[in-house]
């Protein structure tokens, strides 16, 4: 059984911060500010805003890495704060993706993306068979046995991107995922999270200073000194899940503007795997 | 990908670190192996000379410290042998001498009167042995070791206490007799000087069972020893008993023991260094596994078995090394006859014992450290 349990429309609230304050003692900075955020199943959201205005805290906050001094987190409407252990929440329900990719070096690509499946009870031979299976999905199954210093930057971040998608997240949480990307790549990684939200209906939050690519995105978070300043569907994109903030019913995957764009392919032989093919067919840049 | 493999490319990734690591311990469990090995060796030498002769009970002085030490008087052996539970006496008298015009000192040399069931045990492999008819012959026989070792064959002169022996015979014994020389035992008191005195007595009994050693260890420390004029200077101990009292044996033994200890200290040292450096080193990394959703219990037990691959990797070199040392160490003129040529299981089990150790002791701290890394603080780690 699968973790992902969005429904045919995957409206309903996945997570939940109410009035999440975040002070960090040794400065005595106000990191987060009475926030407050709905995030429903299967929305594609940007947060946005300039440098220490509380974007990543607040994503430590929804991916239980971090405790808020003050407020509260729902998580698939249980509070946090009565979760005994964030760590088996993280594994199981939650994927994320660094801007500095974060590969372990001394592992290939394929030993890479099963790195978080030994929290899980998949025998070895499983957790490989399904590394690949992740890799050939981001458009790496000719790379599977490369180090990561024999990836470009991009390859690496698709890696990351796989790796988190390992357990099966309901999920996934990038803090500037193109941080460390050129633009040609940077396109590439936002088409994957798009594809994979579009086909599968995974749920993203992103924090990206790219307003370019962050309007991408379903619905834009814009954050500024701790606080949300605006949250607000993003222009020109119809929400394929719907959300609050657009008052939109939710909309079919195939609804998407967010195609793929010229120089992406969509993965030949995915649509060919069996019942236990966790992704469905998605756009990768075509190499070379 | 098993978690092992996983581990094995963590220690191999610093590969010079983790081998110098590797050497360290093995090192200390070489040490211990060697050490210890050589001591359980001489202890065990006694003992298999003690069983092989079917020794029962072993007399010397009370606050002797050695075989070597304390003198009894000879006439205590026609009492002891005049108990009826008492199957065969053999007094015996042994010291170091030198073979003066060979320029060899320190050479073992036993006393034992002519027809005691001791001359029985050794086989003579050229001449003969020393017999009744051998008195005032002024002969020697000499363990196939020390022949060997000193050059000596049969007819050859030996001088000692400036008297002028000659080689009757060369035998083979246990382990321990091949190294030495033996004399009639008046020829080894006028030697050494302890006319009518002995070093001690070893007994065969009739019965063997405990009841009865007892009974005669009772008698020869009260009644037998009071008649000789020894009263409270005689000890009476089984084979065991008597090796586990020997000052010298016990000596060598703390000795082996505190330098393994020593080197024990030193490999968690060396350990704790790789293991605090990499932990360290991989804070960031840690934190990254960590916020992936790997439980503080997988990261501890990444860290001990990163710690415990170095360690048995070091305790296989050690033990192996320890093993070759002590074979090399038997086969040296000094010390043959002395080492046994082989390490037993038991010491090898506590080698790997020590490794296991060293690498729990040294990884402990790191891997707790490892387990406190909050996932936040550590991905910004610089």
């Amino acid at each position: 059984m699968s973790n992902h349990e969005h429904s045919g429309n995957g409206n309903g609230v996945l997570l939940r911060a109410e009035h999440l304050t975040k002070l960090y003692p040794d400065g005595q900075v106000n990191a987060l500010i009475d926030v407050s955020l709905e995030i429903h199943r299967g929305e594609y959201l940007a947060v946005m805003g300039p440098s220490g205005s509380g974007k990543s805290t607040l994503l430590n906050m929804l991916g239980a890495l971090d405790r808020p001094t003050s407020g509260e987190t729902y998580f698939e409407g249980r509070p946090m704060s009565q979760i005994p252990n964030w760590n088996r929440l993280r594994a199981q329900k939650i994927g994320f993706v660094f801007q500095s990719f974060y590969l372990l070096p001394v592992l290939t690509a394929v030993e890479n993306v099963q790195v978080p499946m030994f929290e899980t009870s998949l025998p070895a031979a499983s957790r490989t068979r399904r590394a690949i299976e992740l890799l050939e999905e981001v458009g790496l199954g000719h790379r599977i046995h490369h180090s990561p210093e024999k990836l470009s930057v991009g390859e690496r971040q698709r890696v990351a991107i796989a790796r988190a998608l390992a357990n099966e997240p309901v999920i996934l949480l990038a803090d500037e995922p193109t941080g460390n990307l050129d633009s040609k790549s940077a396109v590439g990684v936002f088409e994957l999270f798009a594809a994979l939200h579009r086909s599968q209906g995974m749920t993203i939050v992103l924090i990206t200073h790219d307003e370019e690519l962050g309007r991408r995105a379903e619905r834009i978070v814009r954050m500024q000194d701790g606080q949300i300043r605006s949250d607000m569907p993003s222009p020109g994109v119809s929400p394929t899940r719907g959300h609050p903030a657009s008052g939109a019913p939710a909309a079919p995957a195939s609804a998407s503007p967010v195609g793929p764009p010229a120089g992406l392919r969509v993965m030949p032989g995915v649509s060919s795997r069996g019942p236990k093919s966790i992704l469905p067919p998605f756009a990768v840049p075509e190499r070379g | 990908m098993r978690f092992y493999t996983f581990v094995f490319k963590n220690v191999w990734r610093r590969r010079t670190r983790s081998t110098l690591t590797l050497t360290g311990v093995a090192a200390a469990v070489g040490m211990f192996v060697t050490l210890v090995g050589i001591s359980d060796s001489l202890e065990g030498t006694l003992l298999d000379l003690y069983r092989q002769r079917r020794i029962d009970l072993i007399i010397s002085r009370a606050d002797a410290v050695s075989p070597m030490s304390g003198t009894l008087k000879e006439r205590l052996g026609a009492d002891v042998a005049a108990l009826p539970d008492v199957q065969a006496v053999c007094p015996g008298l042994v010291d170091f001498l030198s073979f003066e015009n060979l320029g060899i000192n320190g050479v073992v040399v036993q006393g034992w009167p002519a027809g005691a069931f001791m001359f029985a045990e050794l086989q003579v492999l050229q001449g003969h042995g020393l017999t009744a008819e051998s008195r005032g012959k002024k002969g020697i026989m000499l363990g196939k070791d020390l022949a060997r070792n000193a050059k000596l064959k049969l007819g050859d002169r030996v001088d000692m206490s400036e008297e002028q022996y000659r080689v009757v015979g060369i035998y083979e014994g246990s382990d321990i007799e091949n190294s030495m020389a033996i004399l009639l035992l008046e020829d080894a008191q006028k030697l050494t000087g302890k006319a009518g005195l002995i070093t001690g007595l070893t007994l065969r009994l009739k019965d063997q069972s405990e009841a009865a050693v007892e009974e005669v260890r009772a008698a020869i420390e009260g009644p037998v020893a009071e008649q000789a004029g020894e009263k409270g200077k005689v000890r009476a101990k089984a084979p065991q008993e008597f090796v586990n009292t020997q000052a010298q044996l016990r000596m060598f033994k703390v000795f082996a023991w505190a330098i393994s200890v020593v080197a024990l200290i030193i490999g968690v040292l060396f350990m704790l260094n790789t293991m605090v450096m990499s932990v360290f080193e991989r804070t960031r990394e840690i934190g990254i596994l960590r916020a992936i959703g790997w439980q503080p219990s997988r990261v501890m037990r990444m860290i001990l078995m990163e710690s415990m691959l170095i360690s048995v990797g070091g305790a296989i070199v050690g033990t192996a090394g320890g093993i070759g040392l002590t074979l090399l160490l038997s086969q040296m003129p000094f010390a043959k006859g002395a080492i046994q040529n082989s390490v037993s299981p038991g010491i090898m089990v506590k080698g790997f014992a020590i490794a296991l150790v060293v690498g729990l002791l040294g990884a402990a701290y790191p891997a707790f450290h490892g387990t406190r890394l909050l996932p936040t603080e550590a991905i910004r780690h610089e």
